[in-house]
């Protein structure tokens, strides 16, 4: 296979959707009620707009220095030694996601599908399609995450399907939730929507770069299109009360449906979602795997590949329980928000740069 | 000559392209063409020269060739290199006389010189004489190239020029020309030898030994690889949904054909999974059953001494078996035999309370479901990964389940043929090729007989 990374700006934006959609976005509706009630989807609109503008800033600053990744571009900005520091950050931010993420999975899987069996025999289960991708490189990687589709399809026929028992007064008034906490609330949406940093460290490979900001807008506003239609589907079927209490509210919304015949129709869309949630894993252990090699210059693929793999099981496993977990999640959260702020400043940072020449 | 010369380039790579420099009488020259995989070489000898080598050329022209004493000859007067192009398509002989421009066709009266054949045969040089009859253009060319050091051999790489994507060609021959082996004595061989991933479990060449499926994969900008000696030919590059496709699908209406492909592909779902998905709900996930349908399952159970997994591992190699022995006997015996075996088997399995008789419905289900497909090097990759299917499943239920399909997901969107997506149209997304296997627009709307490679690189991803 010749050039296994170069993917188009098309597979990068569905590269994008993927990771907005398949994990922040599970539990949003819910925390986004407990935040703000029935006015979520106001803040879903807003942090949308934000994550847009972030967005173009980004690309913007790629295209300006075009063909580098954020690896390359940090040490060019501010120096040698700041801009390594700020790669170890980088890179430590993608880990701590990635290694996050795999163990949020695992949790799920366990609790969803198999109670009793060890995470560990899990995590090496679930791990499986994702390390062999990964050793293909970028492009295959992107056209696994096409699966993306079938979920979009699927959310819209289950959306479609219980339509007609969507009682509208659960979402009115609207703005009762107030300009304070609506504010408060963007962090949460926000957080939803993370995956669109990863342009900056993929951003090197791909080919039709004059397309990318077309298309990772398109991802964002489609995510924004997806995580609204959710909220207002599942608040206006389970009112914002009900809401707070779930875990992943898409998942209940598939419980309330009853299926002719087949029982447990959940139990499928936890089967889907999981080469989802794969997916998402792939994008983050593909920047992570890029970037070490990258930012550390290593040679021996072949060497380094399985002490990859095992690394990110055994990390996995330091967090105890769920309980755990869920709190180390909320430093994904700080840590994202500080990284896509960062890449906006390096873009305003580069116009100081090129006044001062 | 330039005629000559023009002649000579349009037929490049043609091996059975014969221009042959004669001296005819009195020190005159000419040369002699045709396609001796058109024509028998003999009958051009006895039938159309020693006549001609005995007459006079100086006395004659165009106007004044006695053409009464040669039924089979006519003449062209002022011949131009696309006419004797088509003539010598055609199946004519052409004598061109050097001075003149003058040239002598003659049409042989048994052109079929092997009879009709629907299918290839053993002699590659017959076969290109089987596909010139499809594709009656100077365009369809053959490369040939030795293979085997101890044991030398001939491989032919057939394609249209003009349709062909010159890269594929050049890496194809590139691949088959590197080989270092000491003889290939099938097209299988040679094809495990140039395949793109040597441990996948799916076929990534096609194999036919059919004329018609070879000259619409031509036609669709393919590449055939026939082996001297084997009647099986590799069609290259292949996608996962050609496997689907039969040449007879195109000649009947669009709906049907689009029902037929979706039913197969069910049908490739079904003969993996269907098995593993018994034994995830017999085993672990019986709560998705609805309760009505959970105590007739019980009841199919309840004298079963086995798991489930044992149960279905028990059903699943009996019908390998049984599959085997129906190939391997003589065709009368082997249907007897099969059903026999089949029925009785199954029966007594049934009512001494062996397996379940849920589980035979399953089993044959799947059984049934592979059957369907028309190739058969896919049918066996299913056989193989259905047991790979039940056997993750038995260990670690759904989750089992959904891992083997990501990882056959994911492996069958890494995959390349000749270094083209395997997983085309639908991933990358190709809305025509899509169109071509998943809805089957009225043919009018068919840019290219069967849907296959794009030429245009920009999609491609």
């Amino acid at each position: 296979m010749t050039e296994r990374n170069k993917i188009t700006s098309k597979q990068l934006g569905i590269f994008i959707l993927t990771a907005q959609i398949g994990f922040g976005f599970l539990t949003l509706p819910a925390a986004l009620a407990r935040d703000v009630g029935h006015d979520g989807w106001i803040s879903i609109l807003a942090a949308g707009l934000i994550s847009s503008l972030a967005i173009i800033a980004i690309v913007l600053l790629l295209q300006k220095y075009a063909g580098k990744s954020i690896f390359e571009l940090s040490p060019r900005l501010f120096g040698k030694l700041p801009g390594k520091a700020i790669n170890l950050f980088l890179l430590l931010y993608l880990s701590y996601s990635m290694v996050l993420s795999f163990r949020i999975f695992t949790e799920f899987i366990t609790l969803y599908t198999l109670n009793l069996t060890p995470g560990l025999i899990v995590a090496v289960l679930i791990i499986t399609p994702t390390a062999y991708l990964l050793q293909y490189g970028l492009k295959p990687l992107t056209r696994f995450s096409y699966f993306i589709f079938l979920i979009l399809f699927f959310i819209l026929v289950l959306a479609f399907l219980v339509a007609a028992k969507i009682r509208w007064t659960f979402l009115m008034p609207v703005g009762a939730a107030g300009i304070t906490s609506l504010g408060k609330s963007l962090g949460t949406t926000f957080i939803a929507y993370i995956g669109f940093e990863l342009v900056a460290f993929v951003y090197p490979y791909v080919v039709d770069r004059e397309n990318t900001l077309k298309w990772v807008l398109g991802a964002n506003l489609v995510s924004m299109a997806v995580f609204i239609l959710v909220f207002l589907v599942t608040t206006g079927l389970f009112g914002e009360n009900l809401l707070k209490t779930q875990l992943i509210p898409l998942f209940e919304l598939a419980r309330y449906y009853q299926m002719p015949f087949v029982e447990r129709t959940d139990l499928l869309f936890v089967l889907l979602w999981f080469p989802l949630v794969e997916s998402v894993f792939l994008t983050y252990s593909f920047a992570v795997h890029d970037g070490l090699r990258r930012v550390f210059a290593i040679k021996n693929r072949r060497l380094f590949f399985p002490f990859f793999i095992a690394a990110i099981i055994l990390l996995s496993r330091i967090p105890t329980d769920l309980v755990q977990t869920l709190a180390a999640a909320n430093l994904v959260t700080i840590g994202g928000i500080i990284v896509v702020g960062f890449l906006i400043f390096c873009y305003l940072f580069s116009f100081a740069k090129q006044k001062n020449r | 000559m330039k005629i000559i010369d023009e002649l000579m380039e349009s037929f490049r790579d043609c091996p059975d392209f014969i221009a042959k420099k004669v001296v005819l009488t009195r020190g005159k020259t000419g040369y002699l063409l045709f396609l001796e995989t058109l024509i028998d070489p003999e009958w051009v000898q006895q039938r159309f020269l020693e006549p001609l080598l005995t007459l006079d050329f100086s006395a004659i022209s165009a106007s004044t060739l006695p053409e009464s004493n040669f039924v089979y000859i006519r003449t062209i007067s002022s011949p131009d290199a696309g006419s004797l192009r088509n003539a010598i398509l055609s199946g004519f002989v052409i004598l061109m006389t050097a001075e003149e421009g003058l040239a002598l066709t003659g049409y042989p009266a048994e052109k079929n010189r092997y009879g009709l054949h629907d299918s290839f045969v053993k002699d590659l040089h017959v076969n290109l004489g089987l596909l010139r009859r499809g594709i009656a253009s100077y365009n369809l060319k053959l490369r040939v190239l030795k293979i085997g050091e101890l044991s030398p051999g001939k491989v032919g790489v057939a394609y249209l020029e003009g349709a062909v994507q010159p890269e594929l060609l050049a890496e194809l021959t590139c691949r088959i020309e590197r080989l270092k082996v000491d003889g290939v004595v099938g097209t299988g061989q040679l094809e495990r030898l140039v395949r793109d991933f040597p441990w996948s479990p799916f076929p990534q060449f096609q194999a036919t030994e059919r004329l018609d499926k070879a000259i619409a994969a031509l036609l669709a900008g393919k590449l055939l690889i026939m082996l001297d000696g084997d009647p099986v030919t590799m069609i290259a590059p292949v996608t996962f949904f050609d496997f689907f496709q039969e040449p007879d699908d195109l000649n009947g209406n669009g709906f049907i054909g689009a029902f037929i492909h979706w039913l197969r592909l069910l049908a490739a779902g079904l003969a993996i999974f269907f098995p593993a998905m018994y034994v995830a709900v017999m085993a672990y996930h019986y709560y998705i059953v609805p309760v009505h349908f959970l105590s007739v399952l019980a009841e199919s159970r309840v004298r079963v001494p086995f798991p489930p997994v044992i149960e279905v591992l028990i059903i699943e190699t009996v019908v390998e078996l049984l599959r085997e022995l129906a190939l391997r006997l003589p065709h009368y015996i082997g249907v007897i035999v099969g059903v026999v075996a089949g029925v009785l088997l199954g029966l007594a399995a049934v009512f001494t309370g062996a397996i379940s008789g849920f589980l035979l419905i399953v089993s044959m289900v799947a059984l049934i479901a592979s059957l369907v497909l028309p190739a058969h090097d896919l049918n066996f990759s299913l056989r193989v990964l259905k047991f790979v299917a039940i056997f993750a499943t038995a260990l670690f239920g759904v989750l089992g389940f959904v891992v083997t399909a990501s990882v056959i997901f994911a492996h069958l969107v890494t995959m390349e043929s000749l270094g083209r997506p395997y997983f085309q149209p639908v991933i990358p997304f190709q809305p025509s090729g899509f169109k071509d296997i998943f809805i089957r627009t009225p043919c009018s709307h068919l840019r290219k007989m069967m849907p296959g490679l794009s030429r245009n690189k920009k999609g491609e991803g």
